[in-house]
This record gives structure tokens, sequence and C-alpha cells, in this order.
């Protein structure tokens, strides 16, 4: 068997997509009424679900901070997201990873001096995994933390680039995520056009490092512009109700 | 009918809830205006996680349930070398604020994530549901088993009620791929994939038990609590009955005592509570 | 742009793994037709014309052709042809062609990307109209078909509404399948089969010749009654992938004898020994490099290889009679020589590749029917069906093969095209790189473009970047008439007494620079080839023969490895690494050179390095060979070639000097040291070579024969094998000792190179140099290695910067295993240039030698005559002669009371025996010893190499 054609010369992805296309976004803001602040987002068949609590009073004294909120930050899958079970839904060492990077992303992000002595609870969950999962998730806790009213310097939006024959593509799904190119995930602050989250899973050449990350930049722009859309509709819709 | 808040009621609810709820019960209230016997809408929606074999979520009212069931290979016991596995398991999703609760699995006072385990996989077992030989493949080799994975995504009510529904609906919900056995080897066929074989189903309902102010053996008892109504609440009863409207569990937690009557008239409302949530399975699995 | 989502479960096997893809339809995908209204922007623009010309009698109308995907697999030579144009390709007859032949999807994909060819491929499987679902029970073959009917119904309703050419062009299906001809003409589509199409065409009637024959289910199978059924058939690929689960069948790749056309080989990686598969009905039509799946046979019936020289002579005539040939049996005694046998059940991959070859000459040559005999002795006879036979008679012409039917004898195919003459040098040399896959086309412009502009000057800039080693009294020795000298060396005396020894390396890195044409294409070709009166270049001459030549007196860029030794034992104190200019004061032949060395009145500097090194050397030798270095030798002939009229003058057996070893220690070092220092720069992706040890089994041979000498060979280990080799020795016969290295060499491993990463540090061992860490890196300008590992090494000493590939442990790999085949094709195209001159070489003579038996048949002795290095089979006809006794544990043959032994001096003419035009060989005859009777001759072809 050949190899898997990832890109075919008529510039066509394996699902139909062109190489800087994104999958379908859609989200559903305030689902949840008990989270001060809730968002369900899919991107494609990456569906994820994210609350936010807060800021409330920190449950643990050492968690307190006298100039800024203290961040707290969950990620978890659950066991049926993906292809083959996962034993536990939290915990694992890619959770805790995810946790940490998810958390020190929004930490940028976040006015946190404008709440001393507080905490802001970020949970965040996979229900069903087709790649881009951590770029996805940054995207819906954005939505979650805008529903939740807390103040934040930007949106922040992510996307997966890989470089598939020397052409970065945009927003991987499983396959290509799992295929042979490196994969960039980066988190930008649109407006600004500053990077707040940034990683780079195997090799990947400086000299490529500068169109992937771009074309991982442009993607973000396009997320931006559709989640602004998806929160003004909404906020319209809670207006008018 | 909602009732019509002032700005001092709403003073009130804000500074001390318990009170408030507990005021409007006792005047025979609720305070999103059902009446005691009134259930919340409940949805459905089937398959919509596509990397589950079955799946389901759940919504009543506030409360939130999603539910993916897996097969995997596996070899049976040797006690019970024709039967395959069904491993349920109940969890409560971070994303419910568990932590920050800090009540055990989010607002949910009656049940953990343990005890709902136990409670679903006993009358998913004595429902007679699945017949676990029928997820045998060959005796003594090879089986199927069912991983039932619940994630409570919001809770805002009887939790236990939509997990059983979530359960029965994903069960309903999964495809199989078939198996055939090939020089001991399993042969997963790629293109056939066939629904479990299944039977009667359970169906749940919850009711909440509070004592009214003016007597011992004056209780007042709310079908479908809202989690403040739970917390204002002592106890709780959980009537599960199958789809032919047969008692397959009962069970009550705290609370004052109950006369038998009482008992009768939740069991005649869960009975006709399970004709509306079968209904609402058929419509959706059609 | 995204109009509409579906989802098109796949579900994959493994652990039960349900996988799910999403699938977007679009309704931007362009039809590809100029002019088309309804479509917008298409990628790289629109490849087909609004009106498309047509020649067509059936089809009067202008139409564009969509074949499908079996038309695609089979027809492919028809596609390739430059007179079909505007042809549609849809994505899902791609997609299946890819998976089922990667090299047609390859040559499908070529034609495309040539604009001038007006094919386009039309991604149905995406767009929102065309895109069929799968039906519940529907078959993934019948869906397709559907799918590609669905696109002619769309792109004939499309390009009625976009088009506003009148009438406007419609599409025609091409499809010898039946049932889809029937469906499509039921929904109202055009439908054609390539036969009747092309019959139908009023201009290109060669067409017809490059159509395959592809039987008609039906027409077989009414014959089949009264023909002849001479295979068995093949098992279908589900019961074969079944049965090599459970170990029933064994895969692995078919290898045809070049010695004898009813046996092969079947090479299975988990087996030591090869399986052979003897006679036609096991072999089941297999061709030699086809994957087959094989069936062992019980171990009591394992045989070993007759031993029989024989090759196919049937024709076409005797075809009814002659087929049931059977071999006599491996009547063995021996059981070392029993090898597992079996046979050929079912093909899981054929590997046909267009044949160079001839037509069989006929009495009638104006009938259609033809028989092709290949260049290649291992591909069976091809019939092929033309209608220019008797131009084609006494000229090689190219032909692939389109099936091999149970009824037939013989496979099917269809002519190609013509090279030339047979005898013609150009046309066999044309010959001899088709058939060995080398590429040999002029450079393209877009290579020559990348080529340093001329003059060239080394720039100051460039000279402040590298240590400027002009003073120094460097050399270059080699062979004479090199004008590709790629290595230089120097040689001096340091004040702390040690001495400073230089390997200067052409810096052909320094021109090729990564992701140019230049460099892929030098990158694909992979090495120079040597061929006996000409060489094709890696790279172009520019580089080859001048800028990167390291001639004397000129100034160059070279890469130098600098090493402090001591001079008493060669002891290295450091290695150095660097980029140099350096100044060659002399350019030396290998004579020369030892010249210099001996006349002790020469006390210049050159001569002064050559000593000193010559000395360094010595001692280098002597180390390597106490390590276990094997010293082994093939016969090795250099043509002394007619200026003018090309032709041969004479042979001269390739003498070694002392400096040839000067030279090569001096290499030998450099490329050790470099290996190391890429490794520890790079563990994963270091570009390396290794030697794998042989496997003990491959030996049997050599110490037989060494046995009848009386003489015990201890193979355990490279070292014992160099000592024992040493010792066997023969006052009388010197040769003796070369022969058996001869065959030492020939159970050896090939030597290959791989990626650091992919395998453990164990198996980097080069078995042969008894290195534990081995690279190439002197030669860049005839090996694209070399290359690789100049670029590793120049990061290395932080002189130059990575690139994304450099890096691809993963692309290092594909890159290895594709220099290891061009190097192989490299070799056996020298070897095939070689017994090609030799050929000529002889024509014209008649010559008496001496020679020795290198190995023993059953019907034939194999010889090689030390003078030319040259080998023949010399053979013995069993009808002829009463006795032919074949001893198999002396390894000797008696004939009519002579008795041959291994090793035997025997005296031979050559002489070029022409029988006619066709089939003129280069013949061995016995003249001594004397065989009563029939003096024993009839001969075959010089051995072009030998079968492993």
């Amino acid at each position: 068997m050949a190899d898997f054609e990832y890109l075919s010369p008529e510039g066509l992805r394996s699902d139909g997509r062109r190489p800087q296309e994104l999958r379908v976004l859609s989200c559903n803001i305030s689902h949840c009424l008990q989270a001060d602040g809730s968002a369900y987002l899919q991107q494609g068949n990456t569906r994820v679900i994210a609350t936010v609590y807060g800021p409330h009073d920190v449950s643990r004294r050492s968690e307190a901070q006298h100039d800024k909120a203290f961040i707290n930050c969950q990620f978890s899958m659950a066991t049926f997201s993906t292809s083959e079970r996962k034993k536990r839904p939290t915990g694992d060492k890619s959770c805790l990873e995810t946790s940490l990077a998810l958390k020190k992303t929004f930490e940028a992000a976040i006015l946190t001096d404008t709440y001393p002595h507080s905490k802001i609870d970020i949970f965040v969950q996979i229900l069903q995994s087709d790649g881009s999962d951590k770029a996805v998730s940054i995207n819906a806790i954005t939505m979650a933390l805008i529903d939740a009213g807390i103040p934040m310097k930007d949106y922040v939006c992510a996307t997966s680039v890989t470089l598939i024959n020397d052409t970065p593509i945009v927003d991987l799904n499983y396959f290509e995520e799992r295929g042979p190119g490196p994969e960039l995930i980066v988190g930008t602050l649109p407006k600004s056009g500053k990077i707040v989250f940034l990683q780079v899973n195997s090799r990947l050449h400086i000299d490529n490092m500068e169109k992937v990350l771009k074309e991982g930049m442009n993607g973000n722009q396009r997320v931006h512009t559709i989640l602004d859309t998806l929160i003004k509709k909404h906020l319209e819709k809670s207006i008018l109700t | 009918m909602v009732l019509s808040q002032t700005k001092m009621d709403l003073d009130f609810r804000l500074l001390f809830p318990e009170e408030f709820i507990k005021q409007i019960l006792d005047e025979g209230y609720r305070e999103d205006g059902r009446s005691h016997n009134q259930t919340r809408s409940t949805t459905l929606t089937v398959g919509s996680f596509k990397s589950a074999d079955g799946s389901a979520v759940v919504r009543i009212g506030g409360t939130c349930v999603a539910c993916g069931v897996k097969g995997e290979l596996a070899n049976p016991r040797a006690i019970s070398p024709k039967d395959g596995f069904i491993v349920l398991n109940v969890e409560y999703s971070l994303v419910t604020g568990s932590e920050k609760l800090g009540a055990i699995g989010g607002g949910e006072k009656f049940f953990s994530s343990q005890s709902l385990t136990q409670i679903i996989q006993d009358i998913i077992h004595s429902s007679k549901f699945i017949n676990l030989e029928h997820l045998c493949i060959e005796e003594g080799k090879i089986c199927w088993s069912l991983n039932v994975d619940v994630v409570v995504l919001s809770c805002d009510g009887p939790v236990i009620d939509a997990c059983v529904l979530a359960a029965v609906s994903a069960l309903k919900n999964a495809t199989l791929p078939s198996v055939e056995i090939e020089s001991e080897k399993p042969l997963v066929s790629m293109a056939t994939r066939n629904h479990l074989k299944t039977g009667q189903y359970p169906l749940m309902t919850s009711f909440a038990i509070h004592k009214k102010e003016v007597s011992d053996t004056n209780i007042g008892v709310l079908v479908d609590p809202t989690d403040d109504e739970a917390q204002y609440c002592t106890g709780i009863v959980c009537i599960a009955v199958t789809n032919d409207q047969k008692l397959t569990g009962l069970y009550k937690y705290g609370g004052p005592a109950m006369t038998s009557d009482d008992i009768q008239k939740c069991i005649r409302k869960a009975k006709k509570q399970a004709t509306i949530l079968v209904k609402l399975i058929d419509n959706t699995m059609k | 742009m995204l109009t509409s989502k579906t989802f098109v479960k796949k579900t994959k096997k493994g652990n039960v793994l349900k996988v799910v893809r999403e699938h977007y339809l679009r309704d931007d995908v362009h039809c590809g037709v100029r002019d088309c209204s309804l479509c917008k922007d298409c990628p790289d623009g629109p490849s087909l014309d609004p009106s498309p010309l047509t020649h067509s009698t059936l089809c009067q109308y202008p139409h564009f052709l969509l074949p499908d995907t079996n038309i695609c697999l089979h027809q492919i030579d028809f596609l390739e042809d430059p007179s079909v144009h505007n042809v549609i390709l849809t994505q899902v007859v791609l997609q299946e062609v890819r998976n089922i032949n990667p090299g047609i999807h390859r040559r499908l994909r070529d034609i495309v990307s040539n604009k001038a060819r007006k094919f386009y491929v039309f991604s149905n499987e995406h767009h929102k109209e065309a895109y069929v679902e799968r039906r519940e029970n529907e078959g993934a073959n019948d869906r397709n078909d559907r799918a590609i009917r669905a696109c002619c119904q769309w792109y004939n309703i499309h390009l009625a509404k976009g088009l506003e050419t009148t009438p406007p062009p419609r599409v025609i299906l091409l499809t010898n399948d039946r049932e889809n001809k029937r469906r499509a003409s039921a929904a109202g589509i055009e439908s054609y089969t390539v036969l009747e199409y092309v019959q139908s065409l009023t201009v290109s009637s060669h067409l017809l010749d490059r159509l395959a024959t592809i039987a008609d289910g039906e027409d077989s199978d009414k014959s089949s009654t009264r023909k002849k059924v001479y295979f068995p058939e093949h098992l279908a690929l589900s019961v074969i992938q079944r049965g090599l689960k459970t170990g029933k069948y064994l895969q692995g790749a078919f290898r045809g004898s070049r010695e004898n056309y009813l046996e092969g080989f079947v090479s299975i990686p988990s087996l030591e020994k090869w399986v052979l598969v003897q006679g036609l009905e096991n072999m089941n039509r297999a061709v030699h490099d086809d994957v087959v799946a094989v069936e062992l046979f019980p171990e009591s019936s394992w045989t070993s290889p007759c031993g029989i020289i024989e090759a196919d002579l049937t024709s076409n005539k005797e075809e009814e009679e002659t087929d049931t040939a059977q071999l006599p049996a491996g009547k063995t005694s021996d059981p070392s020589l029993v090898q597992p046998t079996g046979k050929v059940v079912g093909i899981i991959k054929r590997n046909w590749r267009p044949y160079c070859g001839t037509l069989l000459p006929l009495q009638d040559m104006k009938g259609f029917r033809h028989t092709f005999v290949p260049a290649e002795r291992r591909i069976p006879r091809i019939r092929i069906e033309t209608r220019q036979g008797p131009n084609l008679l006494g000229k090689r012409i190219m032909v692939s093969i389109d099936a091999w039917s149970r009824l037939a004898r013989f496979p099917s195919g269809h002519f190609v095209k013509e090279l030339g003459p047979i005898g013609d040098r150009e046309t066999e040399n044309e010959v001899l790189l088709l058939e060995h896959d080398v590429p040999h086309l002029p450079f393209s412009p877009a290579v020559l473009k990348d080529l340093p502009q001329t003059p060239w000057v080394i720039t100051d800039e460039e000279i402040s970047k590298r240590l400027d080693l002009r003073h120094l009294s460097i050399c270059s020795v080699d062979p004479p008439g090199c004008t590709d000298i790629d290595d230089a060396l120097h040689y001096r005396e340091l004040d702390n007494g040690n001495v400073e020894v230089g390997v200067h390396i052409a810096d052909v890195s320094h021109f090729i620079r990564p992701k140019t044409a230049l460099d892929e294409e030098a990158s694909n070709r992979g090495t120079t080839v040597y061929l006996a009166e000409k060489r094709i270049d890696m790279v172009p001459e520019l580089l080859s023969s001048n800028l990167c030549s390291l001639r004397s007196g000129e100034e160059r860029l070279a890469f130098s490895v600098l090493w402090e030794m001591s001079p008493d034992d060669a002891h290295i104190v450091s290695t150095r690494f660097v980029k140099t200019v350096i100044e060659s004061k002399e350019s030396l032949t290998y004579a020369e050179a030892q010249m210099k060395i001996d006349d002790k009145s020469l006390r210049d500097d050159v001569t002064t390095s050559l000593r000193g090194l010559n000395s360094l050397a010595k001692i280098l030798k002597g180390r390597r060979l106490e390590a276990g270095a094997l010293t082994l030798a093939s016969p090795e002939i250099r043509f002394e070639i007619d200026s003018e009229t090309h032709d041969p003058i004479d042979l001269i057996n390739k003498e070694l000097k002392e400096t040839n070893s000067l030279v090569e220690e001096f290499m030998l070092l450099a490329n050790v040291s470099v290996a190391e220092a890429i490794y520890e720069a790079f563990p994963d992706c270091a570009l390396l070579r290794r030697h794998p040890p042989p496997p003990t089994s491959n030996y049997d041979i050599l110490l037989k024969a060494a046995k009848g000498k009386g003489f015990d060979l201890i193979v355990d280990s490279a070292k014992s094998l160099a000592d024992s080799l040493e010792m066997a020795r023969i006052p009388d016969n010197e040769y003796f000792n070369t022969l058996l290295r001869i065959m030492a060499t020939r159970c050896m491993m090939q030597a290959v190179y791989f990626c650091s990463g992919s395998i453990t540090y164990k198996e980097y061992h080069h078995y042969g140099l008894a290195a534990p860490i081995y690279t190439h890196f002197t030669s860049p300008i005839r090996r694209y290695s070399d290359i690789i590992v100049h670029r590793l090494l120049a990061v290395s000493i932080d002189s130059d910067v990575t690139y994304p590939l450099l890096l691809d442990k993963h692309h290092t790999q594909q890159l290895s295993n594709h220099l290891n085949h061009r190097h192989k094709m490299a070799q056996y195209a020298q070897r095939s240039s070689v017994s090609l001159h030799t050929h000529l070489f002889f024509k014209e003579k008649d010559k008496v030698e001496d020679g020795f038996v290198l190995l023993v048949r059953r019907n034939a002795i194999q010889v090689i005559i030390p003078a030319y290095g040259i080998e023949g089979s010399i053979f013995f006809d069993e009808h002829g002669q009463s006795a032919l006794q074949y001893d198999e544990s002396l390894l000797s043959l008696t004939v009519s009371g002579t008795k041959f032994c291994l090793f035997d001096k025997v005296v031979v003419r050559i002489a070029v025996e022409k029988k006619d035009l066709q089939t003129s060989k280069l013949a061995l005859c016995l003249v001594s010893p004397v065989i009563s009777g029939s003096n024993g001759v009839e001969s075959l072809k010089a051995k072009k190499k030998k079968h492993k």
C-alpha cells in the first residue's frame, strides 16, 4: 500500500478541505446555568465543553495571591471520546500537561490583577476527540470566560498546523495530527497578534517555522472572526429575550 | 404559571435561599412555577458522539448527562463462560465544578458517583435489559465487554433519572461490528454493524420528601426536584419502572417516614412518567 | 465554500476501533474546462479544451474521455500516448489505481502534470453534486462504478449549461466492463470499450499496437473447452491474506533463475534460505520481481536446484508440443544443498515494467502475432500483436506485459516503442541503461540553471571563511584518464615530531545546494555510472570535470580531514574537519606515483610526501588486516577504446599497485573518521554504510570447494576467514588463491546505506572492512550519499546550516533505500556494459586462452579466463554423450571419462558465434582437455553476472 495521501495534488485534504480551511465551528454559549460561564464548542468532530466558576473566594489559603487572581484549570477527556477507550478521564500525564498549558495560557490573557485574593476555576472536558484538542479547548475556554464576564486582554484563539509536502495545513483532524509532519499549536491574541501559547511537537526545522507559524496566526484570525460573530449573536439573542 | 417575584422576594431569595424555598414549598408552590406533581421537560439526543459505539445526551431542566458505550473484545470469566460484560461507570465531570462546590458531585446532595454506579448497574441487570449471553461471541473464548461511561455535565436535580435514561438510550443506540471466529482468531467485519438485542428497560423517577412544619406525619412529596429544592429536602425516593410498567427498583434514602399510600402515589406517578419517557425514547430512536 | 457536511463512517479493524472521519463536500471544485461560465478559480488553470477535436467515427461530436479504473490500470500505454488529449480522470479512479498499483498511479500523475496533455483530475469525492454515497448492501466496487457514472452524468449536464460552444462537448466513458457499460447506457451515458474507440479513430492508428490485449471474460470462457489449461488458478487475495496470517502461505519476492527458465526462487524475509520453485506449473505465471505467495511442500519433498543451465527456447509454433518440459528432479544426496521447496499459489503484486528485447524471427513476419524475447533472461518470452512485424525485425524494442492467462504458455503484452537496430552501440547502451533503470537523459535546462556562472573564481570573501592551504604540496593519485578527481592528499612533518596528514575532498556541497533542481536531479541519479566507454554523470560536467575536480595548478574548494599522527605507529593524535581552499601541485596516475616513490633520486616535496604517506598506509593496512578486514578479489578489466570508432581495441586487466592501496587506506580512514563525527553529531539521522556479515550457509559452496583441494576454511569471523584464505595457497597454481577470493566475494552480502536512527549501533558494523562504523565521504562528485555526508559534517562543524529534510530520519532512510537501489543497478549496468564490450572486442577475433573451472553444474562447467576477466559456460550435451557424471560431494563432472574439478585449468577458444543477425553470442569452446566425440562445445553468452 502506498503512503496515505494527506494532500492531493489538486489541493484537497483527505476530508475535502483546502490546506488553510478550518473545520466547521459552532458554539453553544451559556448552556450550563450552574456555572458562571460555559460554552460547548464543536470544531468538526472535536467537541469540547468548558465551564468557568468565579471569581470567588480561594478555597485554600495557599492559593491566595495579594496582587492577582489564582487561576485553576483542569482538563479532562471523556472515556468514550477517542477511538480507543481512555482508561481514565482525568489525571493521566497528558491531561495534566494540557491542564498546565491551558492555565499558563489564560494567566497571560485574563486581567488577573482585577481580582486579587480570589480564584477563577476553569474546567474543560473533551466529549469527542478528532484532533487539535488543545487548540479547540483554548477556543472553548475563551468563549466560557467571555460568558462569565471575566475581563481579558483579548480573545485567545488557537489552531494547530502541520506541514504536508511543504504546504502548511491548519486545524488538523486526528489523522493529520497523527501524520508524519510536525505539529505546531499556536494561541494568539488576534488584535495585537501576540502569541500566548506555542507548542511544537516533534521536529520542525527552523526554516519552516516561520511559514507554519504565519499560517497558524492567519488561522487564528479566522477563528477570531467566527467566535466574535457567535458572541455578538448570542448577546443579541439574550438581550432580546 | 410563573410566580411573579417582587424586588423584596428577590432579595429574600438571595439572602436566605433555603428559607425562601422552604416557605414557598410549604405554601404549595415551586420556584419554577411547577406543581408538586409536575416534572420538567426531558430532552434526549442519541448518536451524537461518533467516537463511541453508542451515545446519548439527556437534559432534564438544567441537568445534563452524556453517556457513551464502547465495546471491547475480552475473555469471559471461567465461572460464567457464556457471559459477556457490561461495565458501567458514572463520573461527575470536572466541568460541573465539583471541586469548587465542595459537596460530592457538584450540587447533587444524595448520590456520590460510586453509589450512582452501583444502583444503575443493579437496575440494568435486574430489569433484564441485556442478556449477557448475547454478548458472548464464542463460549469461554471471547466476548464483548461493553463499557458504559456516564458523564454528568451539569447538575440541577435528579441526576440519577438522567443517568438511567442516558445509559439505556446509549445502549439501545449502540451498534457493534459483527465478529467471526476464524482459526482461533477473531475476525472483525468492517461492513456490518448490528444493534444489541435488548429486552425490557428501566426508567427512573425521583421524588424529594420534605417535612411540613405543621406536623410530623404531614409530608410533602416533590417529583423531579431541582438542585435548590433537594438542598432543602431531607430524603429522596427513586423508583425504577420498566417500559412495560413493572416495578424493578425502589430506593428511599433519608427523610421522614412515609406511609405505603404515599409510596403507592409515587409509584403511580413513576409509572405515568415512564410512559412519557418510553414515548420519548421511541420517538428519538425512530 | 463549505456547503454541507456529511459523515462517512469508516471502520478500521484493529482492536475493534471505531474511526470516524469528516467528509466535506464542496461547491468550488472546478470542472476543468476552459471558458466554463459556471466554475471559478481553478487552482492550476483549467486544462481541458472547451471544444476538443474529435477523430473518432463513433462519436463525431466534441468529447472528453473518462476512463474507468481498469482502463487506467491496463491501458496506461494508451493513455501515455501523446496523441491522446482531453481526458478526465476522476478522484475515485485515481485512488483505486493508487491502492492497486502505485507505479501506474505515478505514471498517471506524470501525464497530468504535463500541461500539453490536457488531462484533468476531477475531485468528485468532494464535489457537492457528483458525490454518491454508498448504498446499503452495495459493494465498494459497485459504488465506485456508480460514482464514475455519476461523474459522466454530472459533466454532461454541467457542460451543456456552462459552455457556449455548440454542440457542447460530451463525456465518453471508457470501460471494458460489460455490466458497467450496460448501466451507463441505461443512464444515457455514451460508453465504449477502448478497442471500439481506438478502432474508430481516423488518425493515430499506431495506437492499436499500444493497446493491452486483455482477454474479455467471455472469450476465454468459450475457448477454454478447446484450449489446454497450462496453469492452476491463482488464489484470491483474501484467501492469501488469511493464509499468510495462519502461516499456511509465505509472502516474498519472486526471483527468476538466470540459469534455468524452469526454476525460480522466492526470497522470504523470515527464512534464511530462499524457497526453490521448480517447473512451470509450480512457478505458476510468477514473473521476476513479482510479490507472490508460496506454499511450502512437506520437508520430505524438498530438493535442490537441478544445476542444469537451460534457456527457454520454446517458440511460437512449438508451443503446443514442447511445453511440458520437465526438470530432472534435484536428485541430491547431500542434505546441505536441500532448500525449502514450494509452489506459487497466488500473486500478491505484479511488478511488471516495460522490457527491452527483440522479436523472434519468423518465416512470415507479416502476420500480427509475434513472440518477444526479453534481454533479461529471467523474464519469460512475451506474445504480442503488432502490424509492424517486418519493420521491427533486427531492432531492439520495448514491450509491456498485460496479462498472463491460465490458457497461455506465455504472457501476452503489447508493443511500446522501438529503440534501434540490434548490435548498434548506441542502441545497446540505451538498452542496458533502460534495463537497469539508470536515468541517462541530458541534464534539463532547469538543472543547468543552478550551475555557477563561468568563468568562476573563488571570491576573497569565500577564502576568508575557509582555511587557506594553498601553500601545501597537495597532490592527487588516480587511475589514468581520470577527469573527475575528487580526492587529494598531503603530508608534512610538524615541529613536535608528529606528522600532519590531510585528505582533501572536492567541496561539492558548496555548489549543490539543497532543494535546487540540481540537487534533486543528483539525488535521483544517486551515482555516476561508469560504462566501458562512457560515463553517465551524476552532476553536470562543469562540476564533475572542472569546478569540483581537484586538478593540479588550480585553486579549488575542498572539505578536508586533517589528522595529526605519530609517524612511527600511525596513531591518530587528533582529527580535524575543516572547509579549505587548496591548490593541488600534481595530478598523478597510480603508475606515476609509484615511479616517484621508487626513484631514489627524487627528493621534491611531493615525492617525500608520497613516501611518508606510503609508510603510514602500510601500517594502517596492517592494522586493518589484523582486525579482520578481508582482501577480496573480483576480476576487473578495462578497455582500451579507440578514440574515433569507440570500439574496444584491447582488454587490460586492472593492475593493483602499492599506490592504489596508499590512496585507499587514507580514504578508508577519512570515511571512518567522518562516520564517527556525524554519528556523534546526529545519532538519529546520520547517513552511514554497513556491511552485514553473510549467513554461514552462504559459504557452503566455498567451503566445499576449498575442501576439495585440502584446505579447511574457517568462516566464523571475518578475521578467521581472512587468515584461512591467506593460508590456502597452492605453490604451482598462483591463481588458485585469487579464485578462492573471487568465490568468497560472491558469498558476501551487499553493503548498504542506512540511516543511523533505524537500527542499533551493533548492526552498524562493516564486515568487509572490519570497521564498527563506516560511511562514504570521499567521492561526492560521483556519489550522492557523500554529498549528504558532507552536508551533515558541515553542519556539525558549524560551517553550514541544516534544512528540514536533512534531519528527517524517515526521509534519510528512504533516500538510503533509493541510493542502494541505484548503486546496485549501476553495478549491474557496469557489468553489462563490460560484457557488451567484451562481445564487441571478440567480434573479429578468435583467441585461445587459459581458463579455470569456477563452478561445476550438472550439464556444464563455468570457466573464468583470467587474461580478460570474463566468464562463460561450456555445455555438454547429455544426449550426445553417454557418460555425464556429476558428483555433488566433490563438485566434479565427468564427461566421457574426462573429469572436471573445480579450479582445474582448461584451455578455451573465445569467439563470437553468429547463428544469425539476431542472436550472436560470445562462445567458449573447449580446446584442451580434448573430449572425445563432440568436442563438447555448446555455449552461452559470456556470463553477465553470477546469480547468487
